[in-house]
């Protein structure tokens, strides 16, 4: 009999509708993948399910018996238990006020602390898990950090545990360390639901697939006797064809040397570690690495946003250290930052102030002080149709209500528009839909043919060895690797962004963290 | 197109209920005092508005509201809490008196001319003060603003007090200033005067600067998103200090106004909280220049128009800040937007009728 | 040595409503609710305070009423600004303008005083005498001869240290003001946890105004907390939101307001003294500054 079974499930917000009458089965005591693209509804469908979203209609049963959650609480009650991709979890707590939070032990009015935590450490220890209930969990790492939010629910003694896109932040050992956890869980009884676009864990660790696209539920499929690109078929709906024309080009002179820069962060741990490379005339540099591998921090280095503490950045020959973002604009650089709604655009602002931010001061926008409106409409106007913004005809709407594929081609129209001669991208297609993706790669490749320098930072492998003439690896603040595309492989890259080099190196020991 | 006009219409709507209800309620209290709300009300409106001399001292009440919500409005546009109006409306007071009783046998366009000057430069200097500390440090503006605030008050309060006390006053006052240092009354028979036009032409000023000018785009790019602004070379550190200081110039220039103006010498704690009301003005009116305008007219005719419902039927004067403060209240919660989603709300369940 | 005394005790004296107002605050600073409405909540207590006294002529009673008009204060406050989801600042100053004008109003239309109200039949806090602080010697002369709320501020400094760290009402407030996520994903009442962080300060703020109207002066003065909602306020802040904190700088407020009271018989302008804590606030938040930005490598400012 099936533990979880959600039929016909509706979820609209004002006319989008997020979920279309969804049908989904969950065995007990399996692991269930849900896989879809961004965007395909996967985490509205389990915040229903948990109880943090009231369906439109549909029915939700639990062991057959219909739910109507109002709350989380309810839906830990029956036995459901939510990891989230962004934890929910006090900083300056510890793990044991963190993980009892909301089910203190308490004596008279005194929180028992000693108690609770022998009581959490019984349970880290019962589950086998690497934890100390006593650290504060702002001082523990992401992957900790994700065991703490495990063990909270599972000392709620929850039968049903789900976990949202719960490798996006870990490395690949800890994402190995996950999955083991995982399938020990499920040894012990557990139901486990597990949502996810990486196909590769999904093949490790799942018994079965269910598949959504566009709020709609296309079909579950067992593990066993199914390909990737199977799957991926079904999350896309078509064959997926990212393979680009790629023209021969010479490659010119170098544009951007980077020597040796180290860089800490604002508590004073070191973040980049002697990292050294470069970009020549008409070449894409990739690159790759897991996220949270010190990629971040060498854009907001090559930014200006970080202040490097040691080497040097030549550009054209010429030291760009310490110049602020205006001034790396004003010397032809154009950035495509990693966080699109932070550092991109300017969410409540229209499409035309944001297509024209950081090159407003110059002449063809302003003068004396004064900003010339016509100029920028004109301006705005000619990149919304070059650049293929959808919705465009009005550029005075906000840029926070365009899809993310849009959005970020104005991000991509304003950093090309002054025709830079090195552009920088972090993570270019994130959250983008696959029409967006093939239009930006587009771009990308056509600054190369005019004998642009590009950097393109991804943790998408795939993306990468698409774009990239050559690619290093990042791993723990360091480029471990350098490698050129058309001798290499994915496998090969990939065994490099899990920090193995091949070659016998001092292990590295950092203070991260 | 069609949607800007609507979103026009829609903060009319959004800033003319709160004010509706406002007086609603206050309709209760006149009540409950024994009063007719009618009478109050009409004699509030034919007090502020019913003929010339009504509407110039309406105007006059006007005066330093503007000047404080504009330099509340500027700094606020940018997310900069600048709660230190008063304080800097204070210093440049006092500066603008020294000026104005110091120096003599000056023509009198010139005098007027320095005394603005030098109350606005002074007014600039002491928003300078948390500028720089929240530039360079980081240090959070609002308490430092909120303590300067007091400290600027007790100092010119102490100055005025002592070494600049005018012989035999029996309070705190400095001597008068030069005649040549007097903003002129603009008609006889009510209080108005050059102040006025000072307001009207520093409107002109930051209306041009917020909705023409790079700066004002800067302003609100930063107010909006600081993270955002500084990845596109805005300069943040920077911008701070320079929107402080054109926010502390204005402050200070509505001290200069009311000491020029108004008292033509300086009186310590003469400020019936002007600071604080013109930033009650500027969120009334979001930030935006019209908007403000519109705010500090709205006070000026509840505070000309008290005084004579007061004297005409009677209601207390004290009835027009429990109105201002009602009106605050109820802009506080955007009555139309989706943060309480009335509006949605309503369409939801209208909808889900039409499915049923 | 007297000299000293003296003023140590009028300290305690006069800071004991800021302490008790920024202690009160503390709940709803450490929930993520910005009060700004301490000072319209203190005024209430002083008026409702006063004319309780006035009407029953009982201490007891005028201390009840000032809590419950206080209460009722925080109740708005956290409609306006936690239901509603409104501005909490603007709801704050809001409440304080509101509070400003209707205890003016109220007074002129039921009592036709205009600004000022005092009558003998006003019944004061009086001093305690307590028996064993009497003998002890300078304890007993800087402690001994307060009114009850100035131990009540001091009790207060201890229960709510305690119930901040030591119980699940002041975990769950700071679980929903350093994450809210967090509390909402266990089901913690989030909103009735806000609520419950405004209305203790509600509760000590009426205590702090009704000590300002019936300690000393025994009457009502219009806009008589004269700002000691925003020193609190800003003693929070200066405090870290810790309750020793802002017990130490309230109390560095008091000691100023002593001082000055003081050096005004020996011809030393009170002003001067009276700015030493503000000027003080302002120079402990740039030291602060100094050292947390000293190893920044980031640029810019973080958005709140």
């Amino acid at each position: 009999m099936s533990t979880i079974k959600v039929v016909n499930l509706t979820k609209k917000f004002g006319d989008f509708v997020a979920i279309d009458g969804m049908n989904l089965e969950v065995n007990k005591g399996e692991i269930h993948a849900i896989c879809g693209e961004n965007g395909a509804g996967k985490s509205t469908l389990m915040n229903m399910l948990f109880g943090l979203l009231k369906p439109s209609s549909g029915q939700i049963f639990i062991n057959g018996i219909e739910m109507h959650f109002q709350s989380p609480k309810e839906a830990i009650a029956q036995g459901i238990g939510m990891v989230h991709q962004h934890f929910k979890l006090v900083p300056s707590f510890t793990v044991y006020e963190n993980v009892l939070l909301g089910e203190e032990i308490v004596k008279g009015f005194k929180i028992q602390r000693n108690t609770e935590y022998k009581e959490v450490q019984k349970t880290i220890d019962h589950y086998k898990f690497d934890l100390d209930a006593n650290a504060k969990v702002q001082d523990i790492s992401v992957g900790a950090q994700q065991r703490v939010e495990i063990i909270k629910m599972l000392h709620r003694n929850v039968d049903i545990l789900i976990l949202d896109e719960p490798s996006a932040v870990l490395t690949p050992q800890e994402t190995d360390e996950l999955l083991d956890n995982l399938i020990a869980l499920k040894k012990l009884g557990k139901t486990i639901i597990i949502i996810t676009h990486k196909l590769d864990e999904v093949k490790k660790c799942a018994d079965r697939i269910t598949v959504i696209r566009r709020g709609k539920y296309i079909g579950t499929v067992n593990n066993e006797g199914v390909t990737q690109q199977e799957i991926a078929r079904m999350m896309v709906g078509r064959d997926v064809n990212l393979d680009l024309q790629k023209v021969e080009i010479e490659r010119g002179k170098p544009i951007l040397t980077i020597e040796n820069v180290n860089a800490y962060n604002d508590i004073g741990a070191q973040i980049l570690h002697d990292i050294s490379m470069n970009v020549h005339e008409g070449e894409i540099v990739g690159i790759a690495g897991v996220e949270g591998n010190g990629q971040s921090y060498l854009m907001n280095a090559l930014s200006g946003m970080l202040k490097i503490h040691s080497g040097e950045i030549l550009y054209q020959n010429e030291s760009i250290k310490g110049l602020n973002p205006r001034q790396l604009r004003d010397k032809g650089i154009g950035l495509v930052p990693e966080d699109r709604y932070l550092h991109g655009l300017n969410k409540t602002m229209s499409i035309k102030e944001n297509i024209i931010a950081g090159y407003h001061w110059r002449p063809l926008f302003s003068k004396l002080g004064f900003l010339l409106n016509k100029e920028q409409d004109k301006h705005a106007s000619k990149l919304a149709k070059q650049f293929d913004i959808r919705n465009s005809e009005n550029m005075d709407i906000e840029v926070g209500s365009l899809s993310g594929g849009n959005a970020q081609k104005v991000v991509i129209a304003r950093e090309m528009s002054m025709d830079p001669l090195l552009l920088i991208l972090s993570q270019p297609t994130r959250g983008v839909d696959i029409g967006s993706i093939e239009f930006i790669h587009q771009q990308v490749l056509n600054s190369r043919k005019k004998k642009k320098a590009v950097i393109v930072i991804s943790s998408e492998l795939s993306e990468i060895m698409t774009l990239s003439d050559r690619i290093y690896v990042m791993y723990k603040g360091r480029i471990i690797g350098e490698r050129v595309t058309k001798e290499t492989t994915k496998e090969e890259i990939g065994v490099l962004m899990a920090g193995i080099t091949g070659e016998e190196e001092k292990p590295h020991e950092e203070k991260e963290e | 197109m069609k949607r800007r006009k609507n979103n026009w219409l829609k903060s009319i709507f959004s800033s003319l209920i709160p004010v509706l209800l406002a007086f609603a309620v206050g309709s209760i209290l006149i009540m409950i005092g024994g009063y007719s709300p009618i009478e109050a009300y009409s004699s509030l409106f034919i007090g502020a508005l019913s003929n010339q001399n009504a509407i110039m001292n309406t105007l006059f009440a006007s005066t330093p509201l503007i000047l404080t919500g504009l330099a509340t409005a500027i700094a606020f546009k940018a997310n900069i809490y600048n709660m230190g109006v008063e304080g800097q409306l204070y210093l440049g007071a006092f500066a603008a008196a020294y000026l104005g009783f110091t120096l003599q046998g000056m023509p009198p366009f010139l005098h007027v001319a320095i005394c603005l000057v030098g109350g606005a430069f002074v007014g600039m200097m002491f928003a300078l003060v948390p500028a720089i500390l929240k530039a360079f440090w980081n240090v959070n503006e609002m308490v430092v603003t909120l303590m300067l605030n007091y400290a600027a008050i007790l100092f010119t309060t102490y100055l005025a007090s002592f070494p600049f006390k005018a012989p035999g006053a029996s309070n705190a006052t400095t001597v008068d200033i030069m005649p040549s240092a007097e903003l002129p009354r603009l008609f006889t028979g009510s209080q108005l005067n050059g102040g006025f036009i000072v307001a009207i032409g520093v409107f002109v000023l930051v209306w041009i600067l917020m909705k023409k000018m790079k700066l004002g785009y800067e302003m609100n790019s930063i107010g909006r998103n600081n993270e955002f602004s500084e990845y596109v070379g805005m300069g943040v550190a920077k911008k701070i200090i320079l929107i402080m200081s054109i926010s502390g110039i204005v402050a200070g220039l509505a001290g200069v106004g009311e000491v020029l103006g108004t008292h033509r010498r300086f009186v310590a704690e003469f400020s019936p909280d002007y600071g604080w009301t013109g930033l009650t003005i500027a969120l009334l009116g979001k930030h935006n220049p019209v908007g403000v305008l519109a705010g500090a007219l709205l006070f000026g005719i509840l505070k000309n128009g008290g005084s004579s419902m007061e004297l005409m039927v009677g209601v207390p004067r004290s009835l027009i800040d429990v109105i201002q403060g009602l009106i605050i209240l109820f802009l506080a919660v955007d009555f139309l937007n989706n943060q309480i989603g009335l509006t949605t709300k309503l369409k939801e369940r209208f909808n889900r009728r039409k499915v049923a | 040595m007297d000299e000293l005394l003296l003023i140590l005790h009028s300290t305690f004296r006069m800071s004991t409503p800021i302490a008790l107002a920024a202690i009160g605050g503390i709940f709803a600073h450490r929930a993520g609710v910005l009060n700004v409405a301490l000072e319209g909540m203190m005024l209430i207590g002083a008026f409702v305070g006063v004319m309780a006294s006035f009407l029953t002529g009982s201490v007891i009673i005028a201390i009840i009423a000032a809590i419950l008009s206080a209460i009722i204060l925080g109740y708005i406050f956290s409609f306006f600004g936690i239901t509603m989801k409104g501005n909490v600042i603007i709801t704050g100053l809001a409440i304080n303008t509101i509070v400003l004008g209707l205890t003016a109003y109220i007074l002129q239309i039921f009592f036709g005083q205009r600004g000022v109200f005092s009558n003998p039949k006003i019944v004061g806090l009086k001093p305690l005498d307590i028996p064993i602080l009497r003998d002890i010697p300078i304890i007993g002369d800087i402690l001994n001869h307060h009114t009850p709320m100035v131990y009540i501020s001091l009790i207060s400094l201890f229960v709510a240290h305690f119930t901040l760290y030591h119980t699940k009402l002041g975990l769950y407030i700071r679980t929903v003001g350093e994450k809210e996520e967090a509390a909402h994903s266990v089901g913690l009442p989030v909103n009735r946890l806000k609520y419950t962080a405004v209305l203790i300060g509600a509760v000590l703020c009426g205590l702090g105004g009704i000590n300002i109207a019936l300690e000393n002066v025994t009457m009502f003065v219009e806009n008589m907390t004269t700002g000691r909602g925003f020193i609190a306020l800003a003693a929070i802040f200066s405090g870290q939101g810790t309750p020793i904190g802002t017990f130490v700088f309230s109390f560095l407020f008091g000691f100023a307001d002593a001082l000055q009271i003081r050096l005004q018989d020996i011809d030393i302008p009170g002003a001067y003294i009276q700015m030493i804590p503000f000027l003080f606030i302002v120079v402990v938040l740039t030291i602060v500054g100094i050292f947390t930005v000293r190893g920044k490598t980031s640029r810019g400012f973080k958005n709140e």
